[in-house]
């Protein structure tokens, strides 16, 4: 195989687009070889560069208690008869015979 | 499956749901209202499915397999409202300023390095959200990492050229 395929194999790795069969063959190359090694290295700091560029914005307590509020109002106009389906369960529970002969 | 028991399971799945919000629009507001209004889409089309829904809060397995159903669902309604929707690229927040080159981007390319590389989402996972094949995704992986840095290397090779 070229040497320019095992770059791409590598590269897929450290994008984890690799298929789950191919891991440990990968790791084995970069394991025993300095040239592979070297490549991964590479391949692993410009991978590190393209994070740095896509922003991870985390989730202010505020901003989650209020989406945790709107879920919730969401939720009670989507799902409003929960105590009715109970009663009807409760009704039938006790309406209907549970054996029948 | 009962009202709490979908609660508990959205608050866990709520920081990637924003992030990904944010990450196709600079407004914080808009990223808000965008999430509650695909929330909002979503529940009211699945809402039987999600009613009846069998879920045992014991299994591991079930928890595992309906966070991830929610969180593929949601996503993907995030995704298809913010493509309809084409947020301005105005932002409220200055600590956007810095992703200059990433809004750039189109919302696709956006949304697929954001869950590729902060969600940290599989490959099969990016399929379902995305609805294309296995090389289609990573084929719109590649572009997005080109474009990601063409910029970057358009200028450094004018300033080169330039010295």
């Amino acid at each position: 195989m070229r040497a320019d395929h095992y770059e791409s194999l590598i590269a897929s790795y450290v994008n984890g687009t690799l298929k789950l069969k191919d891991r440990d063959k990968v790791e084995e190359l970069i394991g025993i070889d300095a040239s592979f090694n070297e490549i991964y290295l590479r391949k692993k700091q410009q991978k590190d560069f393209y994070l740095q560029l896509i922003p991870n914005q985390t989730l202010p307590k505020n901003v989650k208690a209020y989406l945790r509020a709107e879920i919730k109002k969401v939720n009670n106009d989507v799902f409003p008869k929960e105590k009715y389906h109970m009663a009807k369960k409760v009704y039938q529970f006790l309406t209907e015979p549970i054996i029948e002969i | 499956m009962r009202k709490e028991q979908l609660e508990t399971i959205l608050d866990s799945i709520t920081p990637k749901l924003y992030g990904f919000c944010t990450a196709l629009t600079r407004s914080e507001q808009e990223a808000e209202q965008m999430f509650v209004d695909a929330y909002t889409v979503f529940i009211l089309k699945e809402k039987h499915f999600v009613a009846e829904m069998q879920f045992d809060i014991e299994s591991k397995k079930d928890r595992v397999s309906t966070k991830r159903y929610f969180l593929n669902e949601i996503l993907k309604e995030i995704y298809e409202l913010a493509r309809v929707r084409n947020p301005k690229n105005r932002y409220d927040n200055s600590s956007f300023l810095e992703y200059e080159s990433f809004y750039d981007l189109n919302i696709q390319k956006r949304a697929i390095l954001y869950l590729k590389d902060v969600a940290n989402m599989s490959i099969e996972d990016l399929q379902e959200v995305f609805v294309l094949q296995r090389h289609q995704v990573i084929e719109l992986l590649h572009n997005s990492y080109y474009g990601l840095v063409k910029d970057i290397k358009d200028f450094n090779e004018t300033s080169l050229e330039t010295l």
